[in-house]
């Protein structure tokens, strides 16, 4: 019985002092004991995920130019906020071995945009091929497709 | 001002960042509070109208970070958001890097190993609605005793009707899964060869291979230096690949187990002997062996910029042997030129002088030229000087003559 009390007795005074502590810390400014507001740092850090979308972009015809020579072209949409690579590919024209050349903005078939920045403006793919040494391709229809791949590296 | 972060978009956002940051790097410190608010605000202040405004589809992200440990499994996923209703495929692609330093994607095959084979999907194909987004998860099971850098792209391809009659246009994106394995260890090790000098139409280049033997990515930086059969030092260049070149990067990405080719473009003009070309390298912060080479270089003749043409100057020497002229040259063409003049005995007879040495002309443009012969006690002579023209980056060799007055 004496022994229960004492306990109880032990236990009320360390929660006693425990409260006062803390509440000395309090009025303290986190215990570092110079009696006034103290100011805590806390760092912020966001990373924004990479992304790229293009729009605007449609099938489109090769026709004639001048003599042998077809192109085509059609402008699309790229928007990006950061540097990404978009690449140009193409199958051959269905059932032949003709191959159309391609490039974006006239200048090979890659296209970088910057490093470090958002990017929005409008760009231009375009297909053409020289059908002179084709003699043996019959009048029609020929079509293939043209693959922009949008990449991060 | 336009913001891809409107508050539609900033839910999924931090939507996944709680689910476990595809957008975070795994290794770095969580305080998601304090980005949620971050996030918010920024949403909040700024203009909500930029994925209304952008394509049929968009991925994000596009690179995924991890740095994973042998024998785990990993998962990640990604955001494919719809402006207009379609199909897209998800197929898993390997990445090689080519020659040239691009990156090229080859659809999965059989024998393919490696992470394409450690890649689940948990679907194939993603239909969607108007403005909808969907995620796409994967998980990646790390086989043990792996090491390295390992790369391989989830292609997401929208899947678009054929059109028989028309060149039809697909658009596909590539997220690129970048792993880096933990028990990643040992110095990155590279080696250049093949350097050799090499005539192109549109200039002379210095060209090499640099080969990553190592596990890992690094980046090389290689500085050549071309001195002349004296020693005298005619240009340092550096050297990138094309990729990096048309990137803007001041260094050459190369993946492990990969061969790429350096080329670095000479603006000086180069004369038919023997060439030596000394190269350092610098693989992330090693530095390699210095890479030398003596190499003969025989001027190719090119029929093209020998019609431009130089007026022969009229010189009347003074009492002292010593005449002073000046002559305008201009540029013709379409595309800059370079004159580039040579360079005279300081001392003694026969000193001359170009001054300028070197002239930049814009198309249309004009520059006045001094020449400043002196013959000291010599006989007065003319002269044929042998001036440098580049057209672009090729450089071609012309004449210029002196004649007497009284010829």
């Amino acid at each position: 019985m004496k022994s229960k009390l004492s306990k109880r007795i032990i236990q009320a005074s360390l929660l006693g002092l425990s409260v006062i502590a803390s509440q000395a810390s309090l009025a303290n400014g986190n215990g570092n004991g110079n009696g006034s507001l103290a100011n805590d740092n806390a760092n912020i850090d966001l990373t924004v995920a990479l992304y790229a979308t293009i729009s605007g972009l449609d099938d489109f015809t090769m026709s004639n130019t001048t003599g042998s020579n077809y192109a085509g072209s059609d402008q699309f949409t790229l928007n990006s906020n950061g540097q990404v690579r978009v690449t140009a590919t193409t199958t051959t024209l269905g059932g032949t071995n003709v191959t159309p050349d391609l490039s974006l903005d006239n200048s090979g078939s890659t296209l970088d945009t910057a490093n470090n920045s958002v990017h929005s403006a409008t760009h231009s793919l375009e297909a053409s091929t020289d059908l002179s040494g084709n003699n043996s391709l019959a009048a029609g229809d020929y079509s293939g497709v043209v693959t922009l791949t949008v990449s991060a590296i | 001002m336009d913001s891809f972060l409107n508050p539609k978009n900033t839910a999924w956002f931090c939507w996944l960042h709680q689910q476990n940051h595809v957008f975070f790097r795994s290794n770095q410190p969580h305080k998601f509070i304090s980005k949620l608010v971050f996030v918010l605000a920024i949403s909040f202040c700024l203009n909500p109208n930029y994925l209304a405004q952008a394509g049929e589809f968009s991925v994000a992200p596009m690179i995924i970070h991890i740095d994973g440990e042998t024998g785990q499994r990993q998962k990640f996923e990604f955001i494919v958001h719809a402006r207009s209703a379609g199909t897209v495929a998800i197929e898993v692609y390997t990445l090689k890097q080519i020659h040239s330093g691009h990156m090229e994607f080859f659809p999965l095959k059989k024998g393919d190993t490696g992470l394409v084979k450690w890649i689940t999907l948990d679907t194939s194909k993603v239909k969607l609605e108007d403005n909808e987004r969907k995620l796409v998860r994967g998980e990646l099971k790390i086989p043990r005793r792996m090491r390295g850098s390992h790369l391989a792209a989830i292609m997401v391809t929208e899947i678009a009707p054929k059109n028989v009659r028309r060149l039809a246009v697909t658009v596909r994106y590539a997220v690129v899964i970048n792993l880096k394995l933990a028990a990643e260890r040992g110095r990155l090790k590279g080696s250049l060869s093949a350097l050799k000098i090499e005539q192109r139409e549109e200039g002379n280049y210095v060209i090499a291979d640099f080969s990553n033997t190592s596990a890992r990515t690094g980046e090389v930086e290689t500085t050549v230096d071309i001195r002349d059969e004296n020693r005298l030092l005619i240009e340092r260049i550096s050297l990138f690949t094309k990729a990096a070149l048309q990137k803007g990067d001041t260094r050459s990405r190369v993946f492990p187990k990969t061969t790429v080719g350096l080329r670095g473009l000479i603006s000086r003009p180069l004369r038919s002997g023997t060439l030596n070309l000394s190269a350092r390298s610098r693989f992330d912060r090693n530095l390699l062996p210095r890479q030398k080479t003596e190499f003969r270089f025989e001027k190719e003749q090119s029929t093209v910029g020998l019609n431009y043409k130089l007026e022969p100057i009229t010189i009347q020497p003074t009492s002292a042997n010593f005449s002073k002229n000046k002559f305008v040259v201009s540029n013709p063409y379409k595309k800059m030129i370079r004159l580039s003049f040579p360079a005279g005995p300081r001392t003694g007879s026969g000193k001359f002088l170009f001054r300028p040495r070197l002239v930049t002309l814009e198309p249309g443009e004009s520059h006045g030229i001094m020449l400043t012969q002196h013959w000291g006690n010599d006989l007065i002579s003319t002269k044929t000087f042998r001036i440098n023209l580049a057209i672009g980056h090729k450089w071609h060799e012309i004449k210029l003559q002196t004649i007497l007055k009284d010829e």
